[in-house]
């Protein structure tokens, strides 16, 4: 797993989130890469006690730029492998080497989490969320010819092929749809894999809301637009 | 002359001595310097506003000067649109180097 890097993008996390969230990470992977993305508190003080790489954004970007810049890092350091993981305790460490080993037996470039693989997944998320994120995959479909199960699941591996050729030009959340235009424009070879999401009280409050989707949604259209 | 004809007027002097002594790009300020005759043409005559939005089938001159300010409205909205796009791209771009730069690998 060493030639396996997993980036963090981490902005105003709580700190105690985020530290379980590497500490999970840790206990399987050797290669952390903290984005942090323009966050007011200083993160490289905090976490003197992870053996993690520490990049800082001067200024709040947003989430796509964080992993763009992430994993040009990681492919400096030799990454082969690349994977993101959201900090807000979400993702589950064990969900994610599930995913590395089947990308390895496989030879895929891309391996995506989704919630909508396994019924004990899908019934722990909200409602509203679920019928939200129902439509999310079909207007991506729309806009990307890629019809998946999930529409923005946080975690995602992609191998060294892959990053090499992505390049996350949408800083915010758009980067979700913009992996899919680079699957279907590279023809690159992808798997969706059962991924769990935990809501907990946290990743409610800190993570995407509802009401982003008309956000992301005039993004989406804007940027269809207006290269 | 009536009242709104002197505060326009009084604003397209006023607009004009700024246009001449700030530096614009040329196009903006050659722009400029067509707009402020124009515009002071139909202050001063405002039935030749109803004149030519007539001759283009409109009924009214107000209603024409709405039209046309939507389109510039609509042009400027996405030529800012664009322009912003091109500036976060190059911030991005400069935050992302220094970032790279300066990342450090923490160890206990």
């Amino acid at each position: 797993m060493r030639d396996t890097f997993i980036i963090v993008p981490a902005y105003n996390e709580d700190l105690e989130v985020l530290k379980e969230t590497l500490t999970g990470l840790l206990r399987l992977f050797y290669n952390v890469i903290v984005v942090n993305d323009g966050g007011e508190i200083s993160l490289n003080s905090e976490l003197r006690k992870f053996r993690v790489h520490y990049l800082r954004h001067e200024v709040n970007l947003g989430q796509g730029a964080a992993l763009q810049t992430g994993m040009e890092y990681a492919l400096d350091l030799g990454a082969k492998k690349i994977a993101f993981f959201d900090a807000d305790g979400q993702h589950n460490p064990q969900d994610l080497l599930q995913m590395i080993e089947v990308m390895d037996k496989k030879q895929l470039d891309i391996v995506l989490g989704s919630r909508f693989l396994s019924k004990e997944h899908t019934n722990t998320i909200p409602f509203l969320r679920r019928m939200i994120l129902r439509g999310g995959t079909y207007i991506n479909f729309i806009f990307t010819g890629l019809l998946l199960t999930d529409a923005h699941h946080g975690l995602k591996v992609v191998n060294h092929k892959a990053a090499q050729k992505i390049e996350f030009r949408q800083n915010r959340q758009l980067h979700a749809t913009e992996l899919l235009r680079y699957i279907k424009k590279l023809k690159l070879s992808y798997l969706e894999m059962p991924a769990a999401v935990l809501y907990t009280a946290y990743s409610i409050k800190k993570g995407q809301k509802n009401r982003h989707i008309f956000k992301i949604f005039s993004e989406l259209i804007f940027s269809k637009f207006i290269k | 002359m009536n009242t709104i004809q002197f505060i326009l007027l009084t604003f397209f002097f006023l607009f004009g001595i700024w246009i001449y002594i700030k530096d614009f790009v040329p196009w903006l300020k050659l722009a400029g310097f067509l707009f402020i005759p124009t515009g002071a043409y139909f202050v001063i005559f405002p039935q030749k506003a109803n004149q030519l939005a007539n001759f283009l089938q409109v009924g009214r001159g107000a209603d024409l000067m709405l039209y046309f300010f939507v389109v510039i409205f609509a042009f400027l909205s996405i030529a800012f649109y664009q322009k912003m796009k091109n500036l976060e791209s190059s911030i991005t771009k400069m935050i992302r180097e220094k970032a790279k730069k300066e990342g450090e690998f923490i160890k206990e």
